[in-house]
């Protein structure tokens, strides 16, 4: 996999400011201005026609080199090469049509505007932005993920695989266990094929047994210290990891987030001062009144 | 020369020094025919302690242990021998981890004529260039070291096999195939006697099944990231070499035999041949445990579980559905009958989860019982809730006596509970219920237990049923016929002892 560093991975999130949207359009406002008081100018007769082309170029000219001084510092790398496009197309326009031109690059620079709106949203989400840079990488193939139309999603491989793809997916399930995984898992366990139902009910036990042995571990240590807070607040939240791991039904699920909050409160009591216990109370605090 | 024997079982991890199913089994086949001679040939590793776990029957004649890890040095490699070791390494190569067709016999022929061993084939300047080559052609892209271990434990245990010492047995029957198979086939090509081999459950899936959770084996991402290609994984290498020793010993085999339908399917998947597929489901001493008496003293309704406390029983749901069940059936007692001492981690984290749950008066660890049929005649039904099963002797045991079954939706599980097509023993016995499902397993207990009615047809069912299917007696005497259509000599009175179905009146 090649990465263009600059493009992905260093892509900052760009802050946005009121200058970042208004910037080349304020040129073009004040470059219509001067174009549109020389023009009239001109044709009342107070100017020249070889004193009106030289201040026509020499206002083009100025706008050119205060745009590339005034965008280019103002902007990140990833968006200043886009607003230079945007000023010197305004100033092209201008150098050939005057004020005309200029309006015409005013005109072209609006849907210009709109069409950056969406990068600016995705700026404004670090993560969609990323998406985005991604996305467009792995499309021109700056991103060389070969055949990455072959990837297909987890669920889909468990319901329509070979036996083997199968027992590669719920490997994978096993190995790094999410609990966006669980669906999956459990759609496993109704497959058609036994050795792949064993294979689902293997992982599906693993992951129980897991859950369950930290528990009965954390509460060896929480009972035989009964005082220390910590002890409670990680058996607490050993309670609330299991009934989030989205292997239980309903019942037990509540059951679990009961333990959590009941230990967790015990450890806030018994050390007001610990702060992630009392931040985990909050977050469970928070995923009961979601539920309600 | 080793004793006479009219059969040799050859077992892998198992009888006589780990208890398990197939262990049961084997012990329990050759105590059924006491006429015929048994030879045991047991496979394991030199890390597994080789601590008898079961008095073996006076009808076994001898034991020999085939330890995998451990392969005889064999003569000194000469000069002019690099060919043939090459050569050597290349069969081995296609025994393992290509199509296997006639490379194994070919290796075994070739050991046989040149004495090569571990010192030529494993440890000489030659092999390693050869083994060199196996690992740019099997797995170029991964990591050398961990080729190299793998390559060695399969290679060693191939020389470990075809160098063993046979005994001087009429037919030869694996109880699975995997190593044991190899050995068979192995067997049959050396001496050209019949060979039998009976899976429970299916090897290579079972393998496919470890591998894909084995956190033993390192997964590489060495082969980059073009996902329209599998990446070459070590676990691949190790899948192919457990479906080729199906298939090798699927090709030497006279007949084989598997106790229900279902693995059938696999074993042809796995290159089985129609022609050579039997089944022969397990058998219990029906006499015995129709005979026990179901106590009518008043007792709290109970749930009874038999079967070591390991994590492919997942004892864990049963305590779940335990837990769950107390509230259907508030007075209800859960009853574990098996020993803890092969997972004791496993056996205490129950422990720990019963204590969890609050279900110390509700849960019993009874541990190993010297008399399973006293509690049969005191339980109102047998719960199963195994991640993995063949066809478990416990639950024949339970329904054969009567007991209606809740079990997991695992190996026969359900040919034994519903019956199956052209089952003259119509209606459920009991109720299937998917694997790791405490509250499925919990309704299916608690709707058992609450209705009288339905507890009584299911047991008649399971009286019915168990007798004409896998009565000891009927299983016995399809063996011992089977044996006698191979080796003529076993017909009825002319085995090595002499008679061999005497003392077995059917």
């Amino acid at each position: 996999m090649v990465l263009e560093p600059d493009r992905i991975g260093n892509t900052a999130p760009v802050p946005r400011s009121a200058a970042r949207i208004t910037r080349p359009m304020l040129l073009v406002f004040c470059l219509l201005c001067l174009e549109s008081t020389l023009f009239l100018a001109f044709a009342t007769g107070r100017l020249e026609t070889g004193a009106f082309v030289n201040l026509h170029l020499a206002v083009c000219a100025a706008t050119a080199t205060f745009g590339f001084w005034w965008v280019g510092a103002t902007s990140t790398a990833a968006v200043a090469d886009d607003k230079i496009a945007a000023v010197l197309q305004s100033v092209a326009w201008t150098v050939l049509a005057g004020p005309f031109g200029t309006v015409v690059a005013a005109a072209l620079l609006v849907p210009r505007k709109a069409g950056a709106s969406h990068t600016e949203a995705a700026a404004s989400r670090p993560g969609l932005a990323r998406l985005e840079l991604l996305h467009g990488s792995l499309l021109d193939s700056r991103m060389r993920l070969e055949h990455a139309h072959a990837i297909r999603p987890l669920l889909d491989v468990i319901i329509e695989g070979r036996q083997l793809e199968k027992f590669d997916a719920l490997s994978l399930i096993s190995k790094r266990y999410d609990p966006a995984l669980a669906p999956a898992l459990r759609r496993a366990l109704e497959d058609k094929d036994a050795s792949v139902r064993v294979l689902a009910a293997t992982v599906l036990a693993q992951q129980n047994n897991s859950h369950t042995k930290r528990i009965g571990a954390l509460q060896a240590i929480a009972r035989a210290e009964a005082g220390t807070a910590s002890d409670w607040s990680e058996l607490g939240q050993a309670h609330f990891d299991y009934a989030v791991c989205g292997l239980l039904e309903t019942s037990r699920v509540e059951i679990e987030v009961s333990h959590a909050l009941d230990y967790l409160a015990r450890a806030t009591e018994l050390d007001p001062g610990n702060a992630v216990a009392a931040a985990r109370l909050v977050t469970v605090r928070q995923y009961t009144d979601r539920g309600r | 020369m080793a004793p006479e024997a009219d059969v040799c079982l050859i077992v892998e991890g198992g009888y006589p020094y780990l208890l398990g199913g197939v262990s049961s089994w084997t012990d329990a086949f050759m105590r059924a025919s006491p006429g015929l001679k048994f030879y045991i040939i047991a496979i394991s590793i030199s890390a597994q302690p080789r601590i008898k776990k079961f008095v073996m029957p006076d009808n076994v004649v001898g034991l020999t242990d085939v330890i995998l890890d451990v392969s005889p040095a064999g003569r000194a490699p000469a000069a002019r021998d690099g060919q043939r070791i090459d050569h050597a390494v290349q069969l081995m190569q296609s025994t393992l981890a290509g199509e296997v067709g006639t490379s194994f016999d070919k290796f075994i022929d070739l050991v046989r004529q040149t004495g090569f061993g571990q010192s030529a084939l494993l440890d000489s300047k030659p092999a390693w260039t050869a083994m060199e080559r196996v690992y740019q052609e099997l797995l170029h892209d991964g990591p050398l070291i961990d080729f190299f271990w793998t390559w060695r434990f399969l290679a060693r245990s191939l020389l470990a096999i075809v160098t063993a010492p046979l005994p001087n047995a009429r037919v030869f029957h694996a109880v699975s195939t995997g190593y044991a198979g190899v050995v068979g086939a192995y067997a049959q090509h050396v001496t050209g006697r019949p060979y039998v081999v009976t899976e429970h459950g299916i090897y290579t899936n079972e393998r496919r099944i470890e591998l894909s959770i084995a956190d033993w084996i390192f997964d590489s991402g060495a082969s980059g990231f073009t996902v329209g290609k599998k990446p070459t994984q070590l676990r691949d290498i190790w899948l192919t070499a457990f479906t080729n020793f199906s298939r090798i010993s699927y090709a030497h085999s006279d007949v084989i035999i598997t106790q229900y339908r279902a693995n059938q399917d696999y074993q042809r998947f796995d290159g089985a041949p129609q022609s050579k597929l039997r089944i022969i489901p397990n058998g219990i001493d029906i006499d015995q445990y129709a005979g026990v008496h179901h106590s009518t003293e008043p007792r709290p309704p109970t749930v009874v579980m038999i079967g070591r406390i390991v994590p492919i029983k997942d004892t864990r749901t049963f305590i779940m559905a335990a837990s769950l069940l107390k509230d259907m059936v508030p007075n209800v007692v859960a009853i574990l009958i098996g020993p803890e001492e092969e997972d004791p981690a496993y056996a205490a984290g129950c422990r720990e989860l019963v204590a969890q749950l609050g279900l110390e008066s509700t849960v019993q660890f009874l541990g190993r019982v010297p008399d399973v049929m006293e509690y049969l005649g005191k339980v109102d039904v047998i719960a199963l809730t195994s991640i993995s099963e063949a066809q478990p002797i416990a639950l024949l045991e339970a329904a054969a006596t009567g007991l209606p079954a809740v079990t997991t939706d695992v190996g026969s599980c359900r040919e034994i509970i519903e019956g199956f097509e052209g089952d003259s023993v119509i209606g459920r016995g009991g109720i299937v219920v998917e694997a790791c499902n405490p509250r499925a397993t919990a309704q299916a207990l608690a709707a058992i237990l609450l209705d009288d009615e339905m507890r009584a047809d299911m047991g008649r069912v399971m009286r019915e049923r168990i007798p004409n299917l896998y009565n000891k007696n009927r299983i016995r005497r399809l063996y011992e016929d089977l044996y006698a259509g191979l080796a003529p000599e076993l017909a009825l009175g002319s085995g090595s002892s002499g008679s061999a179905r005497q003392g077995n009146p059917t």
